[in-house]
Formats: C-alpha cells, structure tokens, sequence
C-alpha cells in the first residue's frame, strides 16, 4: 500500500523531498513505518525518530490529522494514510 | 565591580531635567534585575488610575543584568509601563543591540516621566553625558530614517550609535504603537504609543564597549558551557537557518488559527513553511553577542513590491499577514511586515485587527462604504497592505482600527464585538487555545493582556515532557503547569533572556543562574529556588497593579469564540474551551492567590512582599 510522509523540524534535511510516498506492506503499523525510516536514513534521523522518553525534543506524530501518542505498535496505517513527522521548534 | 550597575537616569520632560540615582541594594538583591527592578519601580511610581496617555505615566526602559557580555540570548531590553490597550500593566522585550548600547552608557534603566512640550530625544554617551534635543527633525519621520538620522548625526570614530525609536503609528498614539531598534520591536501593549504620548521620539546611545563583570573567570567559563551545549544540540543549526518561520508544525497539530480563529489551518499550508520563506532569505541577523542569528532578513521577489526588505515575518507575523486574512501568499506577508516595522505597530495586534475587520466585513456587519471602498474579502492580501498603512496613519478607516480590536467593536457595534479576539483588550497571538489549553489559560491570566510569551507552554506546543508529560487537550492539572511556565519567563526576564533558548536548556535555570552571580557577585542568584521566587514576586507585584487599576476575575478570560464555538477543522477539531472558570480556580489556588484571584496575604508575606499588604485596600470592592 502507498502511504505519505510529511517531515518538519530536525528531520528535513534527511528526507529527499517532502512529502514523499513509500510503498509498505499491509496492515503495517506506525511503528514499523519508523522503524523503516531509521534504518534506511542513518542514525542521524534514528535519534531523532526515536527519542528517549525524557527527551527535551520528542517526536510530535499525526496519521491522518489526528495526534497519535503511547503505543505506535497499535497504530495501524491504511492505503493512502497521510503522516506528519514532527519535531520541536515548528513555530514561535 | 559587577555589571547590574545599579544606575537609574530619570529624565523629567516636563522640567526638562535629568539626574542620576542609585538602585538600592535590597531591590537589586530582591529583584534581581531586568524585569524585576522594572517593575519594582513601576509599581512604586505609577498610580494604577493614571492615564496611561496623560503626563503621569512613566516609560521605564531596561536592560539586564547580563546585557553587553559575550553570553548567549541574554540581550534582550524591556519596557514597563501603563498600556493604552489595556488599561493595565505591560512589559514588551526588544532584541537587537540596545541592551547593550544601554550597558555601554553606564545605565541599568531610563526611566521617562511627564511630558515634553514639544518632539525630542534623549541622547546618551558612555562619557557620562545625556541630553535632551530637538526632534523636530525627526518627526514624522519612519523608523528606520530616524535611526539613520541618528547614527549621521552622532555617530564617529569608534563610537557607535545605537537607538530606540518610535514611527509616525507612535506620534499619532496607535493604541498598538511599537519601539523598534534596528529591525527589533518592543512591540505588545502600546509601549511606543505612551512615548509618543510624551513627545519623545528617540533614545540614542553614543558609545564602545565597556563592561565590568564580578568574576570575569567563572563567566568566561559559564560561557564556554553555554556555547557549548548550543553546539552540541541538533536544534542548534535548525533554529538557526528557519528562526520562528516555521508555520508548517503549527499548522499540522490544528494550532495555528485561520479567518480570525473560525478555522483551523488551510490544507495548503506548506505554501507558508520555513522552507517557503527561506527561499526570500538574504542573510541572517541577531541579537548582540548571540551566535543563533534567528533574525532573517528577506526581500520580494515580485516586482509589484518592488523589492520590498524586511527583517521577518516571524512565526506571528506570518500567521496575521496569511492565513489569519484566509491567504497562503508570502511575498505581501514579507511587505506587511515590514510596513508594520517602518510604521512602528504591533504585527500582531494590527494584523489581527485586520484580520477581525475581514471577518465583519464577510458577515456583511460592514462594508466598502465603512471601509473606504476596501474589498475586504478572504485572501485579498493587497486589501490588508492597505489597512495596515491606514491604521499606522491613523487615516480614514484606519483610524477606528488604531484604537485595536476591542475598542473598534464597541464604536461599530451591531454585533462586532462577538468577533473580538482578545484578552484584557489585547489581541491574541498564534495559538488556538482549544487545542493548547495552558497556552490559552496563559494568555487569560497573563498580566498584560494575551500574550504568547508570558508563559509559553511548550509541553503543549512542543510536546516536550518537562516538567512532566501533559495531554494538550486537557484542562484539568493547567493551573499548576501554568504557573510553572509563567514562573520561568519571570526568571528570564530577569535575566532579560531570550524564550526559547530557555525552553531549548541553552539557557537554563542553572546557567542562567552561574551567569547572573558571576556578573553580579551576588551568591544567591546561583540558587534556582531563590530565582524562581524573585519572579514569583514580580508577577505577584503586577497582578497587584491590575487589580488596584480595577481589572479582576472577568479580566482573566477568553474570547467568546473559542468558549463556546468547537473548532471545526485540523488537527485540533472537536475542542473546545470547556471549563474556564474551573481552570481559573486551579490556577489560582496554584498562586496562592483566593477566588477573586487576588494575592492572600500569607501569600504576599511567604514572597517577602508583606509591605505591600496594606495596598489590598487600594483594590475597588475591598476598601476598607
């Protein structure tokens, strides 16, 4: 299934374009969507995608307009599914 | 010798008279410096019935105690004073070089008192000097001519001049007028429009570096640890390339308002990204001795604007000059900006005036006939250059919008006041308050009226877990982190530093902390305990002021609109503002302060303000 990628923030410079589409298998969750990004764009964007819990700069994620926090494994992405990554400092 | 000099000038401009005087220890002790001294002072000195237009209110002009030195984001200037737009206190921060310039002189602050009979303007030198001279030169004239003017006249050798002037918007008293130096505006509450209200249209500052630290070793080092936490951070060169100007994370969480708040973001929001302005980008400017250079210099491409250079928009000023007026085209953004700079007016509160002009004008409660002919119509970003010129010139229809949203309505009538967006008069900033419910709660019980940045709730805005994580939807559990935000812009401000390096740690409470007893010599400054209680005790002070100027509890409010209106749209669609009496009441137990909200005066003791006990009586229905 084709999906969208919006990045903000820290993570612009890592991405090619933006948006991007990826193509994912599916009943693909959010988090094997960030698990994919880390390992395809470097440790650069690994600790960005994946921030410690008390990071001062943790990772702000939309599907679909809508915020999606706690538990990415229970997100499940549909054909056509539009995500915003976001981090800090967006606005001020 | 330390660099919070301890040095107050007082210029009488009735009198034509200027003297010297010293700060006592306790204030500098208490108050630490910057916004705390300042409002010290301000309470001291100005009755709250005062005019705020009339000869008896005061301009007090600060830097801090850190202005001029090699730190980081700690070069800010402030002024207090009684604000023509809201009837209370105000305090606006402006960036660029004067903090220092101020320092160089010799001066902790200026403080402006009476009225001049005719323009002036105050020229200061570091041999000591200050005067006051014609300005007839000057008026009328914009404000980037005038510190042109300034520097050709004074400026030689190594001795450089540095100002802060107001624009014409200022002399005709724009209820919304800004002090501008350089490219940087003190710009909220109409600070520009008291000093044009006493006839002075500049302070210039003749002068080299010179500055005088307390333990000149402990700072270097201090120092050193701040760059280099700036430069290990990966927000470092992001902040630095796109400053503010990144209204895209704005937009996708549904904070960033649209058509005066009836909407969340447009769809087509990345026509306004950091990305989309940067393409306008020339080179990047900052504050004195800070290495971010957040300030981004910028020029229109399209010939229509002929070139047009600005410094700016920031992330509120894109917001008013684009999708606030139903647009996503940057190039008149970049123009609005800076007919706003040259002018001297509030971005924020002139656009959004504008902005509730559009939304009167597509509800048919006015039309060309009240508008000099203006097709006020979703997107006609060449409609709001119009208006914006007119409101700094205070012609035509732009003279009821000088006077602010608040006011405008009250004169139209015919329902316009349900499409004011503002708290305690002053327009709201960028933040949605339905889908940021501290933000929000912030902007109600901020001091001077709404306002981002009185204590920004970037847990909310940002989702940063500090001091704990918090659902930005949520109500319950906002007293407390407002306060908490609150308290650590008080600090800052003490400081005076800069927001977000503050949220960023590049300049923590413990930083912020080593640097103040370092240039100071004061040991206690080292305690974040003791910072937070001195800007504790300057909130306490204003709130004081407020209440016996006869704001109370129905000031501390939101707009109509996000209380009873779910948004519709974005991210932050299906919310609403539900409770906010019930976050008022948290809010204020959180303060120490009773239902009213005013301070107890086990509260006012515990802050080592029981001197100010007495003037409880001073507030209307507590007389005695």
């Amino acid at each position: 299934m084709e999906i969208s990628v919006r990045v903000y923030g820290l993570l612009l410079p890592h991405v090619p374009q933006n948006p991007f589409s990826l193509d994912r298998p599916e009943g693909s969750t959010l988090a094997d969507l960030i698990n994919y990004l880390a390992e395809a764009h470097g440790p650069q964007i690994e600790r960005i995608l994946k921030p410690a819990a008390d990071s001062r700069f943790p990772l702000m994620i939309m599907v679909d307009s809508k915020e999606v926090r706690g538990d990415y494994d229970n997100v499940v992405l549909s054909p056509g599914s539009i995500v915003d990554l976001l981090s800090p400092m967006a606005g001020g | 010798m330390a660099n919070n000099l301890g040095t107050v000038l007082r210029v009488d401009l009735t009198r034509g008279k200027i003297t010297r005087e010293s700060i006592p220890e306790e204030i500098k002790k208490e108050f630490v410096g910057g916004r705390g001294v300042g409002v010290k002072y301000f309470y001291d000195e100005v009755d709250p019935g005062t005019d705020p237009l009339g000869p008896e209110n005061k301009l007090f002009v600060l830097n801090g105690p850190l202005a001029g030195t090699n730190a980081m984001s700690v070069a800010r200037w402030m002024v207090i004073t009684k604000s023509p737009l809201t009837d209370g206190f105000t305090r606006a921060v402006g960036g660029a070089d004067f903090a220092a310039y101020l320092k160089f002189a010799g001066l902790d602050m200026v403080i402006l008192e009476g009225k001049a009979k005719k323009p002036v303007y105050l020229l200061l030198a570091d041999d000591g000097t200050a005067e006051l001279k014609d300005a007839s030169g000057l008026w009328g004239k914009d404000t980037g001519e005038t510190q042109v003017l300034l520097k050709k006249w004074h400026e030689d050798g190594n001795k450089k001049v540095n100002s802060a002037v107001i624009g014409p918007a200022g002399e005709k008293l724009v209820r919304f007028a800004v002090i501008e130096s350089e490219r940087r505006t003190a710009s909220r509450g109409g600070v520009g429009t008291v000093m044009g209200s006493k006839n002075v249209k500049a302070i210039a500052v003749k002068a080299s570096r010179n500055i005088q630290l307390a333990d000149p070793d402990t700072f270097k080092s201090v120092v050193k640890k701040q760059i280099d936490t700036m430069q290990a951070d990966p927000m470092f060169p992001h902040f630095q390339k796109y400053g503010t100007a990144m209204a895209e994370g704005m937009s996708a969480t549904g904070l960033m308002p649209c058509k005066n708040f009836q909407e969340g973001p447009p769809d087509n929001f990345m026509d306004i990204s950091g990305d989309a302005y940067d393409r306008y980008t020339l080179r990047h400017v900052g504050c004195y001795s800070c290495s971010i250079r957040c300030g981004k210099v910028r020029r229109t491409q399209d010939p229509r604007y002929q070139g047009a250079e600005t410094e700016g928009p920031e992330y509120e000023s894109i917001w008013v000059f684009t999708t606030d007026i139903g647009s996503t085209a940057v190039e008149p953004s970049l123009v609005a900006d800076k007919i706003c700079d040259d002018l001297g007016i509030d971005t924020i509160s002139a656009g959004a005036t504008v902005a509730f002009a559009f939304e009167l004008y597509n509800r048919g409660i006015i039309t060309k006939q009240d508008t000099d002919g203006l097709e006020l119509t979703y997107g006609n970003a060449d409609a709001m250059l119009t208006l914006l010129q007119k409101i700094g010139n205070r012609e035509g229809f732009g003279d009821l919008l000088a006077e602010g949203s608040y006011r405008a309505a009250r004169k139209i009538g015919r329902g316009a006041e349900h499409y004011v967006m503002t708290s305690k008069k002053q327009e709201l900033a960028a933040y949605d308050p339905r889908g940021a419910k501290s933000q929000g709660l912030s902007m109600a019980t901020s001091t001077t009226g709404a306002n981002h940045n009185y204590g920004y709730a970037f847990q909310e805005i940002f989702n940063v877990p500090i001091p704990y994580p918090v659902d930005r939807f949520a109500e319950a559990g906002k007293g407390n982190l407002t306060c908490f935000n609150q308290n650590l812009t008080a600090v800052l401000e003490l400081g005076i530093g800069c927001t977000f390096p503050g949220v960023f740690g590049w300049l923590s409470m413990e930083i912020l902390g080593q640097l103040l007893a370092a240039a100071t010599g004061y040991q206690e400054f080292l305690s974040p305990q003791y910072l937070l209680e001195a800007g504790e005790r300057t909130i306490n002070l204003e709130r004081l002021f407020n209440l016996r100027a006869g704001l109370s509890r129905k000031d501390d409010s939101l707009p109509e609109r996000v209380q009873k209106e779910i948004l519709t749209s974005g991210a932050s669609q299906g919310h609403k503002v539900e409770d906010m009496e019930g976050m008022l009441d948290e809010y204020y137990a959180s303060r120490g302060w009773d239902k009213n909200g005013i301070p107890t005066p086990e509260t006012l003791t515990r802050l080592k303000l029981a001197w100010a006990i007495k003037d409880l009586k001073q507030i209307p229905g507590l007389a005695a």
